[in-house]
């Protein structure tokens, strides 16, 4: 170990260390939030400042099983914002219901440490790592709500679920390891490439290891068939979480996704990517169809946010096939969906901030009567769920289906995942739309009293409409920055 | 100058102005009053007519950086796709610096009258509102450098005047009307959109002036062949302009606010399809077939509408139909090949047909809301102001010299018939002496002769306030020098050689021969001036003979209504307005009705049984998926076994042997 081993970890150090901070202050000063949250957000900026900073060096750390390129920097600041935007969009719901705000930044912080240790991995040891030490905080928020029933139920499925996927994911690494002799990515790589090539030994264990491996991520993804945790976890954990669950594992699982079949895997892309393509559909057609039918909006959100990752999944299957576009527009997708995504549970947190409010459609009824900003806000981020131009979400969903075309060239059935998107994607106006008829066409059944909302929960708001539309009519401003990370890889 | 950030600043304007009136504009006119909403809306529009002024002086003279070719102004790169890349970005040359003089002028000064005009009406921060969307989006399809942002403010620009019919939604008729506007559009719309995509497979570009070149010089050898792609793009000018057969939804337009009808419906928006045309000026100059379509549409639509003009009783809607006959003008002209001539009847019908409406709007607002030209009369000297405007404007629109209606009409006329097509010329110096006699006609009705106001009425008619009054004057300067200033000399006056380089790659294209030299023995020229306006006189001269202002032959009126055989049925033809609305009320509404019927019939039973059939499936499996999710973690956990034997099983047989 050396200094530039550390410079290169410095973001993922000083992520940890903001962490340990939050918890510091929170001793010395109890239940202040304001002093934990001024920690959090300086503490974040000064990750921000690292991550671009380190960022542009570009190295490798701890014998190269750290690795720092364009796409770490993209994913952690990416991780970063997720993170800042519910940071700030948890604590008004947290106070009401007198939950502990600094421990949630914490825990938050810890899980964001995570994901950043996946994105700069380069070795599947590292790798496992990031991804327990990203999704364990999860379980933790996901019951952060002790006292409700729910809550905890959610988080127990939910951390006895995982921790078998994790299993089930670590029990492919070693196949893996066990076949190519190496945990190392670019070693895997090229020993794959010698299988495949013929002029290294193959074992049907291999199989096997990609069959674990993939399984593990798409538990993590929440891709169908191994989605059954995400609709109790989702409905059960405190709002603000169910917006980060939604969003910042899933985006970090994907980097695993990237990290692993787009770094190790890639010489057998031909032979998984099979896979991929039919959990796609499988995953937001299903999504899409169980979404139709919920009436309870928190509800419908997890089942549209798996509808979603079989969008991304698109994605993947397009760089998998050939096309560079399909990761670039994975990415530009998973920014997309965190600002919007983000932004449509903030408003729902923001409703429920008063406890004893459900989530059911009913309590949108009539809302631009009540509180016009949040409704037209969440007009917005649904139309952008939507993928009605010009908004992020309609970026996001072009390119995925544009390099779903364009590897059509190449793979017939590229062209008919790119047809199911669109048809999936139509589909889903419905019940988004449905929300908006909801908010601007119907009369609430009771008198409803109108809660205020924090300075903060408005920030964050300004800032996820900010970027919902920005990335509607400048797409070039992130598309150039997903292109620079896509080339780390490609 | 920075013409970089200027050029982008004139739609920016109102779009500031747009997004601030809407959200603030409501509680600003409940807390401070009328005046604090209009504030904003008003000063952006006067705002960008004076950036717009200082961006269109040197790109009439080419002066750099314009030059003969434009100015390009790249904001930023919309879409960036892999081979498509689209701009937000601007060209500004002599054709737009011509439309952005039209349209932010007159833009400005309705905005000015309606402050006036609307200050009964409740809500007019939403009606500013909506002008302003309107400015931007005609000011963005005007300014456009490429086809698919002209297309998105040509659906704006639908838009914002389907929401300015209707902006007295309480009202039926409005309502219908609007919804009528916006559908007939999209049928033009339709057309164009597929012409940009031909355009587009074509070349493979979405700029203008690259993908117009490439289109000329690829010939014959186009996938798709230039006829078609120059009739689909008339399709859309015909929706926006008002041509038969999509020309219905122009006069039901009436409904909205005056001013509106000033703007949108006579001065600007109805002027897009005559600009797209313009613009895309090589296209149809390469397709000679699309061009005889366009002058006989553009021929027939101005006899059509003139005709049915003489027999309207409502002021505005003759006033329509006079649009729909000098739009019809403008593509004849473009359809012979005259393109800077359309563009010069452009300006100057944008300027006095603009200034007729805002007249009307004067004369309703003087007798409370009456449009009924039968219910007025007798009104010159109580409301002098608009009466003088409005005498110019007729004298100007009649094609009288030296105003500007005769320069510009005389100038189509001309090029018409030197250009070979006499039969255009002919019904065109046939439909000037018809709108000299029915706008007489209606100078008539409205002014002269005995007062037929509503006696409750008549004591308060009353001339307008200045913000009314003031754009009637200032309207009425251009009605009067714009043809003398820039009409000569005649054939080769400055907006000729302004707009000559735009126009240069049809010229070339077209190549024609030198017309005859002489005519009877005379200079072709002078005959045909002296024949036009003799045309205008004639009509005028018959109009005043019938309807004032020093008598009304009542008698010799009511004998032509109530006569028999030809006369009856032409009276009829035209009182009906060639039975268009019951046409397409047959064909579509009765006919297509039944048809509809049908299809809905096999929707219902058919299809919605398939689907219904489907989706009792999916419900079942709903349920069935539902019973997986019991909620139960073993069941949980024997499902993702269950899928990572499936998993390993297909991977185990798909990796097989990778050799």
């Amino acid at each position: 170990m050396n200094a530039s081993d550390i410079t290169a970890m410095s973001p993922f150090v000083a992520a940890i260390l903001v962490a340990a901070g939050v918890i510091l202050v929170d001793l010395a000063w109890p239940g202040r939030r304001t002093a934990a949250l001024l920690v959090t957000f300086a503490g974040l900026a000064i990750v921000a400042a690292l991550t671009v900073a380190v960022g542009q060096a570009g190295t490798t750390a701890f014998n190269g099983s750290y690795r720092v390129d364009s796409l770490t920097t993209f994913l952690d600041l990416l991780f970063i914002s997720i993170s800042a935007l519910t940071a700030a969009f948890a604590p008004d719901y947290l106070g009401e219901r007198k939950l502990p705000v600094a421990e949630f930044n914490a825990v938050l912080l810890f899980a964001m440490s995570g994901a950043m240790l996946i994105a700069g991995s380069a070795d599947l040891i590292v790798l496992f790592l990031g991804l327990e030490l990203m999704v364990l905080p999860g379980y933790l928020l996901a019951g952060f709500h002790k006292t409700d029933g729910f809550s905890t139920e959610g988080a127990i499925k939910y951390f006895l679920l995982g921790s078998f996927s994790s299993a089930i994911f670590l029990f492919g690494i070693a196949f893996v390891f066990g076949m190519t002799g190496s945990t190392r990515i670019d070693a895997v790589s090229s020993n794959l490439a010698q299988v495949v090539a013929g002029t290294a030994p193959f074992s049907p264990a291999l199989g096997l290891g990609l069959a674990f491996l993939m399984t593990g991520v798409a538990f993590k993804i929440a891709a169908v068939p191994f989605h059954y945790w995400t609709p109790d976890a989702y409905q059960g954990s405190p709002t603000p979480v169910t917006g980060y669950l939604s969003v910042g594992p899933k985006v970090g699982a994907f980097a695993v996704i990237i990290r692993l079949f787009a770094g190790a895997l890639l010489p057998m892309a031909a032979q998984w990517n099979i896979m991929i393509m039919v959990l796609a559909a499988l995953t937001m057609t299903l999504g899409n169809l169980v979404a139709l039918t919920q009436d309870n909006v928190k509800r419908m959100l997890a089942y549209s946010s798996i509808a979603h990752t079989g969008y991304m999944l698109v994605g993947f299957a397009a760089f998998a096939a050939g096309q560079i576009q399909g990761l670039e527009g994975l990415l530009y997708y998973g920014a997309a969906y965190a600002f919007m995504n983000l932004g449509a549970f903030a408003v729902i947190a923001a409703l429920q901030r008063r406890t004893g409010v459900s989530s059911n459609l009913a309590t949108f009824a009539g809302l631009v009567k009540r509180e016009p900003a949040l409704a037209w806000l969440m007009t917005l981020f649904l139309l952008s769920l939507t993928g009605i131009p010009p908004t992020a979400g309609f970026f996001g969903k072009f390119y995925v289906i544009l390099a779903a075309v364009q590897a059509g060239q190449t793979n017939q059935w590229m062209n008919v995942l790119a047809v199911l998107t669109v048809l999936n994607a139509a589909a889903a106006a419905f019940y988004y739309l449905r929300v908006v008829v909801y908010m601007f066409m119907r009369d609430p059944d009771a008198e409803v009293s109108v809660a205020a909302h924090g300075r903060l929960v408005w920030t964050g708001l300004t800032v996820t409409t900010v970027m919902t539309i920005v990335l509607g009519f400048f797409p070039g401003l992130l598309l150039d920055m997903v292109s620079t990370a896509a080339k780390a890889i490609g | 100058m920075p013409y970089d950030t200027l050029i982008p600043l004139i739609p920016l304007l109102p779009i500031l102005g747009f997004a601030f009136t809407s959200l603030f504009g409501r509680r600003l006119q409940l807390r401070y009053g009328r005046w604090a909403s209009e504030l904003v809306p008003v000063g952006v529009v006067i705002a960008a007519w004076v950036v717009a002024m200082i961006v269109v002086v040197p790109a009439l003279q080419h002066q750099a950086p314009f030059g003969d070719s434009g100015l390009d102004v790249k904001a930023w790169t919309w879409i960036p796709a892999g081979g498509l890349q689209v701009d937000m970005g601007f060209h500004v040359d002599a054709l737009t610096a011509c439309l952005l003089i039209v349209v932010t002028t007159i833009g400005m000064l309705v905005h000015v009258y309606s402050i006036g005009y609307m200050a009964h009406d409740r809500a007019t921060w939403r009606f500013f509102a909506y002008l302003n969307l309107f400015m931007v989006s005609m000011l963005v399809l005007v300014l456009a450098n490429n086809w698919l942002l002209v297309f998105a403010g040509w659906e704006l620009v639908g838009l914002s005047s389907y929401s300015l019919i209707g902006f007295w939604y309480e009202r039926r008729s409005a309502a219908l009307a609007a919804k009528k506007a916006f559908i007939v559009n999209r049928v033009g719309d339709v057309g164009f959109a597929l012409g940009i995509m031909a355009i587009f497979l074509n070349t493979g570009t979405l700029n203008i002036q690259d993908s117009l070149a490439k289109l000329v010089s690829q010939g014959a050898s186009n996938t798709i062949p230039l006829t078609v792609v120059a009739l689909l793009v008339f399709c859309g000018a015909m929706g926006k302009s008002a041509q038969f057969p999509l020309h219905v939804w122009l006069p039901d337009a009436m409904e909205g606010p005056t001013p509106v009808s000033a703007l949108i419906h006579a001065a600007t928006m109805v002027n897009a399809g005559v600009y797209l045309v313009a613009r895309a000026n090589p296209l149809f100059a390469s397709a000679q077939d699309a061009m005889i379509v366009v002058a006989a549409i553009g021929i027939f639509t101005a006899f059509m509408a003139a005709s049915i003009a003489f027999t309207q009783t409502d002021i505005k809607r003759v006033l329509a139909f006079s649009t729909l006959s000098q739009l019809g003008y403008m593509f004849a002209a473009l359809g012979v090949g005259a393109f800077s001539a359309a563009i010069f009847h452009l300006m100057s019908h944008g300027f006095f047909k603009g200034l007729l409406f805002l007249d009307s709007g004067s004369v309703i607002h003087a007798v409370h809301d009456e449009q009924d030209m039968n219910r007025m009369g007798g009104l010159w000297r109580k409301i002098p102001i608009t009466h003088g405007t409005m005498l110019i404007a007729t004298i100007a629109i009649s094609g009288i010299p030296p105003l500007a209606g005769f320069f510009s009409k005389d100038e189509i006329l001309g090029e018409a018939f030197k250009n070979g097509f006499a039969w255009v010329w002919a019904i065109g110096v046939l439909v000037a002496i018809m709108t000299a006699f029915y706008m007489w006609r209606l100078m008539g009705k409205t002014f002269y002769g005995e007062s037929h106001v509503d006696p409750s009425v008549a004591p308060k008619v009353h001339e307008s306030a200045w913000q009314m009054t003031l754009p009637l004057v200032l309207l009425a300067i251009p009605s009067v020098f714009l043809g003398m200033a820039v009409g000569l000399p005649l054939g080769n006056g400055l907006l000729v050689q302004w707009l000559a380089p735009v126009f240069k790659g049809a010229e070339e294209i077209l190549a024609r021969p030198a017309a005859a030299e002489t005519l009877l023995g005379l200079p072709t020229d002078t005959v045909l001036i002296t024949i036009s306006v003799v045309a205008a006189v004639a009509g005028l001269v018959v109009g005043i003979g019938l309807f004032g202002p020093r008598r009304v032959r009542q008698e010799t009126i009511d004998r032509i209504s109530s006569a028999n055989g030809v006369m009856r049925f032409a009276y009829r033809l035209s009182l009906n307005k060639w039975w268009f609305d019951e046409l397409n009320d047959l064909l579509f509404i009765r006919i297509g009705g039944r048809v509809a019927a049908f299809l809905w019939w096999f929707d219902r039973t058919i299809v919605d049984g398939t689907v219904n059939g489907v989706g009792t499936v999916v419900r079942d499996a709903g349920t069935g998926l539902r019973q997986i999710q019991t909620g139960r973690v073993q069941n949980y956990a024997l499902g993702i076994a269950i899928g990572l034997i499936l998993m390993a099983g297909s991977l185990l047989l798909i990796v097989g042997q990778p050799r």
